[in-house]
């Protein structure tokens, strides 16, 4: 059975990208959203398996979301999506729960390792 | 990268956005240098940015941005103070941004010099944050597997109550970014099932990423060495871990346990203190967690094609003229039954119609968002004072007008800024504000759109425009004032002694004037000495859509425009006159040029019942001689494609409720190289 992912990030750009590594390599994209709050809804339909979560988002970021989705599934698998220099971001992240981080520009390899390891 | 070709459109689609919304908030930034909100928006931009074009492998933008995105951070945790020096080095940085995207775009990869501008952007930044970079490579900090006593005193105790003791070594993988936060995320998995007595390097220098790839860690848990393992290797980007079991005989002996209570005592109090501390943090989680739960709705949106929506709307007027069809052929067969049913097709088509019409509408926006940037520049360019006041951006047209509507305005805009508004010195002296004003207004009248640029500056003089006039051979002696403000839509018309680096390139206002003629619309001008000169654009809604006159010439029937016709009148035998060789029509005491369509077409015309259509081009009458006039109808234009579309006398073609195709005249076609004779 093929993970069930959901993407979320604020540049369309970002989500195709990203989703075409994921779908390359045997992953379901279930679900995308494009901000915080969108993904909250979404993960409560979609149920999906494994969240990769970009960190500035628009409306409400990354770490909001990552939280609202963690209250409402402790055991959420969340990866997060940062870019250099943000990694005070990425350590609240962290400590709010998220299960790993990928770091901008996505290498696929590394990409595949991660959620490899979160869907253990 | 694979196949990232495919992400090129949507990449610079996008950046195209992130680039304008970075432009409109700072210009917002400059107004309110105190507004986070926006700080955070610019971040945001940046932010995206960069990561959109490190992803694509655009080295020297994402250089950029991330420096911009550094400089930004300052500025939103309130370390610097924005001020408008900062706003400028970052307008440059957007400038330099857009010419990297523009070469990009059309696949030119040239060598930038982005140094000097990263160096602004350093120096904007708190000399210690640059001094920072410098000092990252601290040594290693004392032996690695050294175990302190008070340590050794813990470990011992701990292993009395059953725990394991782990030396634990980590290796990250090669470029591996974020260290810190990598670290971190061990340290963190690793403490939900143990505690960590020591790490090396320290604490701090481990979350900031000062180690090479190597880090480690003395920790405490009750799981086993191999679930540990596991645990580890389960982060990414993890290489390497290696493991080794700390026992008792291992642990420094310099106190013997039972003289030493006290010590070990101690270590227990250090641990719960940090269980203590632990405790807090979860505190504040929650607290943080509270926080986060007004939850925003976003209005959604897609994407689509340009081409698709044309096709929708070819699909949506073909089932219109089918209708028609069908609604003939019921009167025909006078069956009453298929007509309710015809009602309702008739309805739901209007209403498709009416629906891709609007999805084809764009907000003016699109093009006046450019112009505060613009006048702002302008104004520091020319070291004049200017207001901009935008109304009714959100008024909307054919998404095929206001792409084309950039250039015209931006001419008037820069004439505005150059030619209109004087200089403070010029203006005081007049007793007037400092501060010029120049205005864009938008709004919808009828179906068509109105668009006014005005300045408050010095407005046309007529007398200056007579003389420039007469200097170039044009009749205008006997020309009122406002004839003569018309004057500057001509050809190769320029009342502007100097070429100034902003206007006077040689894009006259003639050619504005085509534009918008082209467009199906007209610009007239308004204007008053000293006190500002006012340009109107009026604007159709769509060029999809239009309202037609048919005619017949000869036996065929045509389409003409509406919107350029001004008058229709019976051509009475003797009306058309012959003068400098060619036929006239007088109307209003003006003589003016006739063009006999159906010559131009080559179609014989029955010479019964004619008329002459007068029609306004660029400023100028002409009278087209037809036969017989059908009506008035809406038709949707279809373009003519392949070897057709070379007729230049034809716009397009249309079809009609009986499933007849008729073709469109494109009248400016037709008139031109009449009456060049007389004027």
């Amino acid at each position: 059975m093929a993970k069930r992912v959901m993407i979320v990030d604020d540049a369309i750009f970002m989500r195709m990208k990203l989703k075409d590594i994921l779908e390359k390599n045997g992953y379901e994209v279930v679900a995308e959203a494009q901000n915080g709050a969108e993904a909250i809804e979404k993960y409560k339909t979609d149920k999906p398996e494994i969240v990769t979560m970009d960190i500035t988002m628009p409306e409400m970021d990354g770490i909001a979301a990552l939280k609202g989705i963690k209250q409402i599934d402790p055991g959420a698998k969340v990866i997060m999506c940062s870019a250099m220099g943000q990694q005070a971001m990425v350590m609240e992240a962290i400590q709010s729960g998220a299960v790993d981080f990928i770091v901008k520009p996505f290498e696929t390899d590394r990409v595949l390792d991660s959620l490899g390891k979160a869907s253990k | 990268m694979d196949d990232i070709q495919k992400y090129r459109d949507l990449f610079f689609e996008e950046t195209d956005e992130y680039l304008q919304s970075l432009n409109d908030n700072l210009l917002q930034l400059e107004k309110d240098t105190d507004s986070p909100g926006i700080i955070d928006e610019i971040f945001r931009s940046a932010h995206t940015l960069k990561g959109m074009a490190a992803t694509m492998g655009y080295t020297t933008m994402a250089e950029l941005t991330h420096s911009m995105e550094n400089v930004l951070e300052l500025f939103r945790s309130g370390k610097v103070k924005v001020t408008s020096n900062t706003v400028t080095v970052i307008f440059k940085c957007l400038d330099k941004l857009s010419e990297i995207v523009e070469d990009l775009r059309s696949e030119h990869y040239p060598d930038y010099d982005i140094k000097s501008l990263l160096y602004e952007l350093d120096a904007l930044a708190d000399p210690k944050m640059a001094a920072k970079d410098e000092v990252d490579s601290k040594p290693a900090l004392g032996k690695s597997d050294e175990i302190s006593d008070m340590d050794a005193d813990i470990i011992r105790s701990a292993l009395e109550k059953g725990y394991n003791a782990f030396s634990i070594a980590v290796k990250v993988v090669e470029n591996c970014m974020l260290k810190g936060a990598r670290a971190y995320l061990v340290v963190n998995k690793l403490e939900a099932q143990g505690d960590i007595l020591q790490t090396n390097p320290g604490v701090e220098d481990l979350e900031e990423g000062n180690f090479d790839r190597v880090f480690k860690m003395i920790f405490l848990t009750k799981e086993t060495k191999e679930n540990v393992r596991e645990m580890i290797e389960n982060v990414s980007e993890v290489e390497e871990v290696s493991i080794d079991e700390i026992t008792e005989e291992a642990l420094p002996d310099h106190y013997i346990m039972t003289e030493d209570a006290e010590v070990a005592e101690d270590g227990n109090n250090a641990n719960k203190n940090s269980k203590e501390i632990l405790d807090q943090k979860k505190n504040q989680n929650l607290r943080s967690e509270e926080k986060a739960t007004t939850i925003p709705t976003a209005t959604q949106s897609i994407r689509v094609d340009l081409s698709r929506l044309d096709n929708f709307m070819n699909l949506v007027s073909e089932l219109v003229i089918y209708r028609t069809r069908l609604e003939e052929l019921s009167s025909k067969q006078k069956s009453t039954e298929i007509d309710e049913p015809l009602e309702q097709v008739a309805r739901i088509t209007s209403d498709l119609q009416d629906l891709v019409l609007k999805i084809r509408m764009q907000p003016v926006n699109v093009v006046f968002n450019r112009f505060p940037r613009m006048i702002r520049d302008l104004s520091q360019e020319l070291n004049k004072e200017i207001d901009l006041i935008i109304k009714g951006e959100e008024t909307e047209l054919d998404r095929t007008v206001v792409s084309e509507l950039g250039e015209p305005l931006v001419h008037l805009m820069r004439n505005a800024a150059d030619h209109g508004i004087e200089s403070i010195a010029e203006r005081v002296a007049k007793g007037k504000e400092p501060k010029g004003t120049i205005r864009l207004e938008a709004y919808q009248e009828g179906n068509k759109v109105v668009i006014k640029v005005s300045d408050d500056g010095k407005g046309l003089n007529p007398e200056t425009i007579r003389e420039s006039a007469v200097k170039k051979g044009i009749p205008a002696e006997d020309l009122d004032k406002n004839e003569l403000i018309q004057l500057i839509f001509n050809q190769g018309f320029s009342t502007n002694q100097e070429v100034t680096n902003i206007s006077g390139r040689g894009v006259g206002m003639d050619v504005v004037r085509q534009k918008i003629s082209s467009l199906g619309g007209s610009i007239e001008v308004m204007s008053e000495v000293d006190k500002g000169t006012q340009f109107v654009i009026k604007l159709p809604l769509t060029l999809s859509i239009i309202q037609a006159l048919m005619v017949h010439v000869g036996t065929e029937t045509f389409a003409l425009p509406l919107g350029i016709i001004e008058k229709v009148v019976n051509a009475k035998p003797g009306d058309i006159k012959e003068s400098h060789n060619e036929e006239v029509y007088v109307y209003r005491e003006k003589v003016i040029p006739v063009v006999r369509v159906n010559e131009k077409l080559g179609i014989e015309s029955r010479e019964e019942n004619q008329h002459i259509i007068l029609v306004m081009i660029g400023g100028k009458h002409y009278g087209l001689l037809v036969d017989d006039l059908i009506g008035q109808q809406e038709i949707v234009i279809k373009k003519l494609s392949g070897s057709l579309g070379n007729m230049k006398e034809y716009l397009g073609a249309t079809i009609l409720g009986n499933g007849d195709i008729t073709l469109i005249l494109d009248v400016g076609n037709l008139c031109s190289g009449k009456g060049e004779n007389f004027e």
